[in-house]
């Protein structure tokens, strides 16, 4: 086969596949912009996007324009890469350590980003949006190590993995505790509880200038390894005997699973369960072969994201509840679905 | 190809596991590794496959060291087939396979037709065409480890590292096997439990306490005195009338 009938095969493919993927998306957003609290047309929506985009002149109400683009527009993006990005770090994970209830919530890693996120916040250590994240970042890699390490320490199986995972997220949540107790006024400690329960109301544009490169980032990697993490079902050793070098493969992919992670809850807070639940439920859809889970479970996280926070909106009206609350409802029972499966497998 | 060893070692914390073993293995040979449980075969096994870390010693593949290729190349050349892989993915008997590309295949050379056309080749080969749509979790472990045994044929392998590829296979399929890899035109090392199976190595290797105590063709390997020192067990050689093969009936040894 030539290579020029190879791309031919693949763009082809990516056409058939994508574009079905790519309208599911546009739609999310389109809805996410339309549905809220203050009821706007579909026409206004649409109206408002084609002004910002390409210039189109419509006339809009300026308050409506003004919720559309600066308040619900950015809101919706955050939520789409939010929700990609926590789901390709679950797939990564679970991929990585073999481990079904691998996710970056269940691990400690979500509650190492929220206190590095906190201690840069309260302590003044460098604030700005970067500065944050980066402080999540280190949080979020410190608590991976700490949990890989005491899991290690304690015999490395599955069972182990997630009881450190437990112990990880008790320390960090506590420390974040700590420091919101030491140093936080009550005005911000109201504050931060909010933010972290997971909370996107107060997203705008830079926020999303910071989502979707980290995003992006992340999708290109996680594409890029695909083989490799399907190379690691039947273990790290066999891995490395079909050619894969373990240590850097799993160095570069838990660091953008961190990066997503630490990005992620830095701007919109700790939220769970989409890493958890959103993988299992695609590769009961598409099968386990990485090729097409990655992009699957980015997809289904965007969307499921924008779902949970549109139902945020709109679950008691008056009111946002926070969007973390929202994924664990539906969470929850996912994750006891899949407990009971696994025990059926077993 | 060619496999050289010398003064191969690993240690596992203050214990030697494998110590100072030196190994020639000639284009084409089978090799078999013998030795009582514990004594360090599968440690050797993954040693000639350059798969554990701070090992001592080197491994010279046509007389180019292991360490100077990439993990990539290593795979072009060796597979290994490992005691009970196993996973939780939902994966078919065909995905497993498919896996046995992952070192010729690139972002720039995905998998083709060319590829398909071998995992076929290596599941028939193997005896498990008609269930390469089965589910890795509704086969028998006899099926699994024939299905592993494919993954490294589709490797295209020049050496293929076995280990104890004939447990949990029914006689029918042991035979088949090691008829399978007696064929194939590759360096094969395997380690094996069953001692008149081993008989059918081209030459064989006794390990015992992490060391290579002997080696040679099987018959000189396996005397009587060895068997009794390393093994334990009493052994009476007995001749097949059929075809005046050599094998071994064994009785326990009085402690």
């Amino acid at each position: 086969m030539t290579g020029a009938a190879v791309s031919g095969a693949f763009l082809e493919s990516l056409v058939r596949r994508g574009l079905p993927g790519v309208a599911v998306l546009a739609a999310a957003i389109l809805a996410g912009v339309v549905i809220g609290e203050t009821p706007l047309p579909f026409s206004t929506a649409v109206a408002v996007l084609a002004n910002h985009l390409w210039e189109a002149g419509h006339a809009v109400d300026p308050v409506d324009a003004g919720i559309i683009w600066h308040y619900r527009m950015p809101r919706t993006l955050v939520a789409a890469a939010c929700g990609a990005g926590l789901a390709l770090s679950g797939v990564v994970l679970q991929s990585l350590v073999r481990n079904a209830l691998a996710d970056p919530y269940l691990l400690g890693v979500s509650a190492g980003a929220s206190t590095g996120a906190v201690a840069v916040t309260i302590m003044g250590l460098g604030g700005g949006l970067i500065g944050i994240s980066a402080g999540a970042f280190g949080g979020a890699t410190l608590a991976f190590l700490l949990v890989a390490a005491l899991a290690r320490a304690a015999g490395g199986g599955p069972v182990q993995l997630v009881l450190a995972g437990i112990a990880g997220s008790q320390l960090f949540n506590a420390l974040t505790s700590f420091f919101i107790a030491k140093s936080a006024n009550a005005e911000q400690a109201r504050g931060i509880m909010f933010w972290l329960l997971g909370n996107l109301s107060g997203v705008r544009w830079p926020d999303v200038s910071l989502a979707l490169p980290a995003l992006a980032v992340g999708f290109v990697v996680c594409l890029w390894f695909v083989r490799a993490m399907d190379a690691f079902s039947f273990g790290a050793e066999s891995a490395a005997s079909l050619g894969v070098p373990v240590r850097r493969v799993q160095v570069v992919l838990i660091g953008v699973a961190t990066l997503m992670t630490a990005t992620m809850v830095s701007l919109v807070g700790s939220i769970g369960f989409v890493g958890l639940v959103i993988p299992h439920a695609m590769r009961f859809v598409v099968g386990p072969r990485h090729a097409r889970l990655i992009p699957a479970v980015a997809l289904a996280g965007a969307v499921f994201l924008i779902a949970a926070d549109v139902a945020s909106r709109l679950l008691i009206p008056g009111q946002v509840v926070p969007i973390g609350v929202v994924t664990a409802l539906v969470g929850a029972p996912g994750f006891a679905l899949i407990l009971v499966r696994n025990r059926r497998r077993a | 190809m060619r496999l050289a060893a010398t003064s191969l070692g690993w240690r596992a914390g203050s214990r030697a596991i494998v110590r100072d073993v030196a190994l020639e293995v000639a284009s084409g040979e089978v090799f078999g590794l013998i030795g009582p449980n514990g004594s360090g075969k599968s440690t050797l096994l993954r040693l000639l496959g350059g798969l554990l870390p701070h090992a001592c010693g080197e491994v010279r593949l046509d007389g180019q060291p292991l360490s100077a290729l990439s993990r990539r190349e290593i795979a072009r050349r060796i597979a290994l087939v490992e005691q009970q892989a196993d996973t939780a993915e939902a994966l078919t008997v065909r995905d497993a396979v498919e896996l046995g590309r992952t070192p010729w295949l690139s972002m720039l050379a995905p998998f083709g037709a060319a590829d398909a056309a071998i995992v076929t080749e290596c599941l028939s080969a193997v005896d498990m065409l008609h269930l390469e749509d089965s589910a890795w979790s509704t086969l028998s472990g006899g099926e699994r480890q024939r299905v592993h045994i494919a993954r490294a044929l589709a490797q295209r392998p020049r050496l293929l590292l076995l280990d104890e590829p004939t447990n949990h296979l029914d006689i029918h399929h042991q035979l088949a096997l090691l008829r399978l890899v007696n064929r194939l035109d590759v360096t094969v090392v395997v380690a094996l439990h069953d001692l008149n199976q081993a008989m059918s190595c081209d030459r064989l290797g006794v390990m015992e306490g992490g060391r290579l105590v002997a080696c040679g063709p099987p018959a000189e390997v396996l005397t009587p005195d060895r068997l009794a020192s390393i093994f334990r067990v009493g052994a009476t050689p007995l001749r097949d009338p059929a075809d005046d093969a050599m094998l071994f009936r064994f009785h326990c040894l009085e402690a």
